[in-house]
């Protein structure tokens, strides 16, 4: 009889051991511990490049706390902005084997690609960059972000 | 030497009371059976929804108590949600699997038949073998919608060999000259796969298991013979 229990009791153990999901864990390489915390928008500058032609550059520095990119534990972030009058929580990913290092922020069918340029304990500097050629003619538009903590 | 004689034939008439004679203990060692199980994939993907799964299976009783049984699954795992979890996973695998296992019933290890308690025990069992699983992924997805490049490799198709452990309760059904010759199965099965690819997934660092809630029947179809002890109670 005793055999027979001991039996049950391993099998029970064994069982029970193996049902469970494999936790599906996001890949370190897409995380970025710099990026962590709240993050305020305190100036934007924008380049434009019409060909050759020597760049011009705009600044903007009139933001409000309402501008921010959070990033927290696990990649969930919060971006949020002024100009779009909406904010929105989602997931960000900051892919490290590519360069130049993307910032991709997705929430719903809200997608936001950026590019990282600096990065520091108290700055974070990301970038998006547009290309457009009309009638031979090449515009290169580049918006640097800068944020805060 | 008249004295002599006597001893030799008492003791050479003695002989047959030493005979084990046919008990009557008949058993079928021969079984067909079908069943129905209720899967659950433990896997990469998030979710555990269940699926159902049919079994066709052949079964050598060595004795009423000591079986080996092939058998053949058909079915379907399942799990995981593109919209609902954050790595996306989902899967849709329409299975095929064959399968040997050894199975001892307690009834080999103990007499139980001069106790009812334990007679009713007598039919739980443990079981264990090896099997083979033929993958074919009918819908698959391996990318997050949330998490850009938050995805995973892995096959559309594969076969894998798993391990089979099964803890149940044969009950047996006996006619009218006490043999066993309809057997109802109630059992519970964990699959342990030795690869990653019951979900077309690779990912993680856990292998992928799948568990069967298995309800079936079986018939005897013949080869009897005796058994050493009663197989009723």
């Amino acid at each position: 009889m005793n055999k027979i229990h001991i039996y049950i009791v391993l099998f029970l153990l064994i069982i029970s051991s193996g049902c469970k999901p494999d936790p599906a864990l996001v890949p370190a390489n897409l995380r970025d511990e710099a990026l962590l915390g709240k993050w305020l928008l305190k100036s934007v500058n924008i380049i434009t490049q019409v060909d050759t032609n020597t760049p011009t550059q705009m600044n903007y520095n009139t933001f409000t706390d309402k501008d921010f990119f959070e990033f927290k534990a696990s990649n969930a972030a919060m971006y949020s902005s002024t100009l779009i009058g909406k904010a929105y929580e989602g997931y960000y990913s900051a892919n490290a084997d590519l360069t130049p290092n993307p910032l991709v922020f997705k929430s719903g069918n809200f997608s936001a690609t950026f590019y990282i340029e600096s990065v520091t304990p108290t700055e974070l500097v990301i970038y998006q960059t547009t290309s457009n050629t009309l009638a031979g003619v090449t515009t290169s538009v580049t918006n640097y972000y800068t944020y805060k903590h | 030497m008249a004295t002599k004689k006597l001893i030799y034939t008492l003791l050479i008439s003695a002989l047959p009371f030493l005979a084990k004679a046919q008990l009557g203990y008949n058993f079928a060692q021969y079984d067909f059976g079908f069943s129905g199980a209720a899967n659950n994939a433990y896997t990469d993907a998030e979710t555990v929804p269940t699926t159902y799964a049919a079994h066709l299976n052949f079964t050598y009783n060595q004795t009423p108590f000591v079986n080996y049984i092939a058998e053949a699954q058909f079915g379907q795992l399942k799990g995981g949600d593109v919209v609902n979890t954050l790595s996306g996973r989902y899967f849709k695998n329409n299975y095929k699997a064959l399968t040997f296992r050894a199975q001892l019933q307690a009834g080999e290890l103990y007499d139980f038949s001069r106790n009812q308690f334990y007679n009713g025990l007598k039919n739980i069992y443990v079981s264990a073998g090896v099997g083979v699983v033929y993958n074919n992924m009918q819908e698959i997805n391996r990318t997050s919608l949330y998490i850009e490049d938050f995805t995973a490799e892995g096959r559309d198709n594969s076969s894998e060999v798993f391990i089979p452990l099964k803890l149940g309760y044969e009950l047996k059904l006996f006619n009218a000259y006490n043999e066993p010759n309809v057997k109802i199965d109630f059992g519970y099965q964990l699959n342990v796969d030795l690869g990653d690819q019951l979900d077309g997934i690779r990912a993680g660092s856990a292998k992928d298991v799948y568990s069967q809630f298995v309800i079936g029947f079986k018939f005897a179809v013949g080869g009897y013979t005796s058994y050493r002890k009663q197989i009723h109670y």
